[in-house]
């Protein structure tokens, strides 16, 4: 209940600052003005594309059944606006999936030698860069003719000048009809109408600054704090407030472009999504409004999120539009040019990415919550990262066994990163000092695995320093374990985006397999080194290397296997 | 009532509060006077649940204010040193927004009520943002007595105000005695003197001195000698803790 009426406080302050309501009213008024006219000019094509992004534009298949067909070859490998591969048999699944634009077949009977009509065959899929696809094969094929012909005058001994010449055309605009019959192109709808759709979630920085930093500047947080609520519920209303207000401005904007006749494909997956973006921004930027010490402070704080965030925004939407790929669509700014295209869409996919945006909504306002206990952080000398991180580990000890087990799960993503630039950094060694031979991967296994067990025990040694009752033989082992299922998880997210992105396989299929066998070694291992760190001495280092000898076997049975 | 037991208070090195122990009856009028930077104002802050203690603890009616805060808080009216308020609501909004944390019953009424009794019923409808330092002041005592709590914790409340207001600020504190709880905490050696029953000499954070006014100064005075003034008794507690 008091969260609720902090949120409603918190309301009444935004409506009540003229500021922020007159550059909201101009906002929309702009934006809805704007937009359509904007979508007038893509679609009638005065604004030409700039050539270098075009370059290696359209992924395009290639089929070769004939061996006289040299001279096109030649042509479409100049093409730059084509990326060629080559394929023995039609790729129809690669079409499918997206990952090519379309293939070209050159069937058997294509002879450059012939004097016969030669003929090609190109199989388009949908989407943007099949009209691209079509054109550049079209481009390539008759500057291939017109060779091929100058060839023939040549050998004829004709002294005649070609009469073909090549059209250049940049990208076309796919064109959109509205349901009231107007027109837009699909480059204004997969980038501008996103792009204008996060427009509300990176004004939120300013709305976020008089909630937090402005309380505090005004000192007004010390009658909220002497009132009778909780401050996790202070900082909860004004989650609350501001994801509310900026979300009702987004869904404004939203039914605004609805209004005006622009044709957005999914318009409720949309403002789910954006809402869920706007709840991870806007609870990211009140943990740094709260670790900073002054409104100036908490100003660059913000711009040094927002700033990456709108370029990453870009970047996102214009690998979006240019190279399409499945797996962006588990990007959320992608997904969001996706629901207003309504091309590539997949509400499972939505529902996962939500799921993670809700994962880290929850893990920034716990951060902010946490921050806003701590009377140093609210009242001036604000603590250095080292010490809360500090605090943050004697808390979680404090809590006992389970606190144990939580710091391992939580520090594992630390583990997992330090190893991996270890590993890398023993990778390269090697091989600079002994080539590319199997001396230097047989070592660069066994680095993984003394890496990995060594840094695997991180947690334990930060328990063991605090000196806790509740550290026993067995509950180190269990951290242990516990540290090694983390290191184990990072680890196959890790594999599995790569793989995923690679070969499409699903990070499902990947944890069936690895939690069988590489998760059964992990916790082998670490629970064997964890009861070695904690008895010392003699036993202690025989049961360290015990495991790091059981890592390493594991580690070279797998590369036997892969090898 | 309150009790505060062996408190510390640290800000990362700066120690602003050393082991405080005091105990304040209920109906008492107490007043905590000290320098600046004495810990004053950190030792009501712990009291109200505006701080935590690093050590030691602060119970009000035998409840730790550090585990039952919410209950704690529901039962004092805290008016800060600054009058810090809401510039963008009306006194009516920013009383109404306390009323719904504090959980009072026929909250319109008691707005009213209160708002007669600091004299500010012409001005409930008008942004905060043009009050004087006086009138803001004004507000945040109505916003303390909204929940017409047992105990009422008061910061430097005549500070910055003209004599006028002082004095009815000051006639009205005096007119709790026997019905609230008071803490007072002031600069002002006379005002603490004609309001309180007993007082606190505070001195680098630690409680330098305590009693009733006319004890301390007894027994800085002594045989022979004429009565010091509560100037004399301060200065000589402030001065000899610097050592």
């Amino acid at each position: 209940m008091s969260s609720l009426a902090i949120a409603r406080r918190e309301l009444l302050e935004i409506a009540g600052n003229r500021k922020f309501m007159l550059a909201f009213g101009v906002q929309t008024l702009l934006l809805l003005l704007l937009l359509p006219a904007f979508g007038n000019v893509f679609e009638s094509g005065n604004l030409a594309l700039p050539s270098p992004t075009l370059q290696g534009f359209v992924p395009l298949g290639v089929v070769v059944e004939s061996d006289d067909c040299d001279v096109l070859l030649q042509v479409l490998e100049a093409n730059r606006r084509l990326r060629l591969y080559r394929f023995s048999s039609p790729p129809v699944e690669e079409l499918e999936r997206g990952v090519i634009a379309g293939y070209l077949l050159i069937p058997e009977s294509y002879r450059e030698g012939s004097l016969t009509q030669l003929e090609v065959v190109l199989v388009l899929g949908g989407g943007v860069k099949s009209s691209v696809a079509q054109d550049a094969v079209e481009e390539s094929v008759a500057e291939a003719s017109s060779r091929i012909a100058a060839q023939r005058r040549r050998e004829l001994g004709l002294n005649l000048e070609s009469a073909v010449s090549v059209r250049r055309e940049f990208l076309r605009q796919v064109v959109v009809e509205g349901a009231g019959g107007e027109r837009f192109s699909s480059f204004f709808l997969s980038y501008l109408v996103p792009l204008v759709l996060f427009f509300p979630v990176f004004m939120s920085g300013g709305v976020v600054l008089d909630a937090i930093a402005g309380e505090r500047e005004r000192r007004t947080i010390e009658s909220l704090l002497g009132a009778p609520l909780s401050r996790k519920s202070i900082v909860s209303g004004k989650f609350l407030a501001l994801w509310g207000f900026v979300s009702a401005e987004v869904a404004v904007w939203l039914l605004g472009i609805g209004v005006m006749g622009i044709p957005v494909a999914k318009p409720v997956e949309a403002m789910v999504l954006l809402a869920g973006v706007n709840a991870l921004v806007i609870a990211l930027a009140m943990a740094l409004t709260l670790y900073s010490r002054s409104l100036k402070e908490a100003n660059i704080a913000l711009m040094l999120l927002y700033v990456p965030l709108f370029v990453g925004l870009i970047y996102a939407l214009s690998v979006e539009f240019f190279s399409p790929r499945d797996f962006f669509s588990y990007i959320p700014f992608n997904l969001i040019s996706r629901a207003v295209t309504g091309e590539g869409f997949s509400h499972e996919v939505l529902l996962q990415v939500l799921l993670l945006l809700g994962f880290g909504t929850l893990l920034c306002i716990a951060t902010a919550v946490l921050l806003m206990e701590r009377d140093d952080v609210v009242f001036g000398s604000r603590p250095g990262i080292g010490r809360l991180l500090s605090d943050a580990c004697e808390a979680l000890l404090g809590a006992g066994f389970a606190g144990g087990m939580a710091l391992a799960l939580l520090m594992s993503p630390l583990v997992f990163v330090t190893a991996v630039l270890v590993e890398v950094a023993l990778a390269l060694l090697y091989t600079g000092l002994l080539g590319y031979s199997a001396k230097a991967v047989y070592l660069t296994v066994f680095s993984i695995a003394v890496t990995e067990e060594l840094l695997k025990l991180l947690p334990l040694r930060v328990a063991l320093r605090k000196q806790r009752s509740w550290l026993t033989a067995r509950a180190s082992a269990a951290i242990g374990a516990a540290s090694a299922t983390g290191f184990f998880i990072m680890e196959t997210l890790a594999v599995g985006a790569a793989v995923l992105v690679v070969f499409g396989i699903p990070l499902t299929k990947l944890l069936y397999a690895r939690a069988t066998t590489t998760l059964v070694m992990h916790i082998l291992a670490s629970s064997i080194a964890a009861l070695g760190l904690y008895r010392r001495k003699k036993l202690g280092t025989v049961l360290i290397v015990l495991a790091i000898l059981l890592h390493a076997v594991f580690n070279l049975a797998v590369v036997e296997v892969v090898l | 009532m309150i009790r505060f037991e062996r408190v510390t208070k640290r800000f990362y090195n700066v120690t602003a509060l050393r082991e405080l122990t005091l105990t304040i009856e209920r109906g008492e009028l107490f007043a905590l006077v000290g320098p600046n930077g004495a810990g004053k104002t950190t030792a009501i802050r712990l009291l109200c649940g505006v701080l935590k203690p690093t050590s030691g603890r602060v119970t009000v009616a035998g409840m730790d204010v550090a585990r039952d805060g919410v209950r704690v808080k529901r039962m004092i009216g805290y008016l800060p040193e600054e009058p810090s308020l809401y510039e963008r609501m009306t006194p009516r909004q920013l009383l109404r927004f306390f009323a719904s944390l504090y959980g009072v019953r026929d909250a319109e009424g008691r707005i009213e009520e209160l708002l007669a009794l600091v004299g500010m019923l012409d001005k409930a409808d008008v942004r905060i943002s043009t009050f004087s330092k006086g009138m803001r002041q004004r507000i945040s005592i109505a916003r303390a007595l909204l929940h017409d709590p047992e105990i009422l914790v008061l910061d430097e409340p005549t500070m910055g105000l003209d004599p006028l207001t002082a004095k009815e600020l000051r006639d009205f504190v005096s007119g709790l005695r026997g019905k609230k709880t008071v803490l007072l905490c002031t600069h002002y050696l006379d005002e603490a003197e004609q309001l309180c029953t007993r007082l606190g000499i505070l001195h680098r954070g630690r409680l330098v001195a305590l009693g009733r006014p006319e004890e301390l100064k007894a027994e800085l005075g002594g045989a022979g000698r004429d009565s010091p003034t509560l100037e004399e008794v301060f200065a000589h507690y402030t001065r000899g803790s610097r050592g």
